[in-house]
């Protein structure tokens, strides 16, 4: 009972903790503003990721998947010049697309823009298992230990009062 | 004080209910829950910003460098020792 109830809070607060995301892809109007929101949405999520990084109770395997989605994401969001050949990010091919406002131009873009949103899943996937992390657990720890403490001089203080 | 922050409150305060009780399982799974919200708060309310921004003008390339200059930054945070 106390788990379906826990699966029901998580799934409202969940979805209370998404209006803004939902709002900034709700309010690009053409490809190019779409990529533009994709582009700052990934940005959100590598700042958070730099901080799971640099937060010493996030386990190494959690930051190893980490940089391991973001490897996979930052070159189609940025561009890879050292490729061969150099393949363009979202920015240059938006960039085109209001230049030139054609089919082959908007085509490309939606790939990338597809492209992008499946490997920014990956990433959302593996901040999120980055945040449920031993750090819950450690402040807990540290709580219980405080209420021993509290419970043995409680005790220790009782038991010297006369009778 | 918005709904999402007393609902952050309350589920923390919950959890630490549920652990000083002794159900350490429905306590951590609750405070995994705030955990996530949390983490989301801070990319939700930057993405409201982006929506508002969107609402009232045109992206321009300073907002285009502005995006990639904060992209490079904690990529090397990420990446970096």
């Amino acid at each position: 009972m106390r788990l379906r109830l826990v699966a029901a809070l998580s799934c409202a607060l969940l979805s209370i903790g998404c209006t803004g995301t939902k709002a900034a892809y709700q309010a690009a109007s053409s490809p190019d503003e779409y990529a533009y929101v994709l582009t700052e949405h990934y940005a959100s999520l590598v700042h958070e990721a730099a901080d799971l990084k640099e937060n010493p109770t996030t386990r190494p395997e959690a930051i190893e998947a980490l940089q391991k989605a973001d490897d996979a994401i930052a070159p189609i969001i940025l561009g890879n010049a050292k490729a061969t050949p150099p393949t363009p990010g979202l920015r240059e091919l938006a960039a085109a697309y209001k230049q030139v406002h054609d089919a082959a131009s908007e085509a490309e873009l939606q790939a990338a823009i597809d492209n992008a949103v499946l490997k920014l899943a990956d990433l959302v996937r593996a901040v999120k298992a980055a945040r449920a992390s031993p750090r819950a657990e450690l402040w807990e720890h540290q709580l219980l230990e405080r209420a021993d403490k509290l419970r043995l001089r409680t005790m220790l203080t009782l038991s010297e009062v006369p009778r | 004080m918005n709904l999402l922050t007393i609902a952050l409150i309350a589920l923390r305060s919950a959890a630490l209910a549920l652990n000083v009780g002794g159900d350490t399982k429905t306590a951590n799974a609750l405070y995994t829950i705030s955990d996530l919200v949390q983490a989301g708060k801070v990319t939700d309310a930057h993405m409201q910003e982006i929506a508002d921004k969107l609402n009232t003008r045109d992206i321009t390339s300073v907002d285009w460098d502005d995006v990639i200059d904060r992209i490079e930054a904690d990529r090397t945070r990420l990446h970096g020792d």
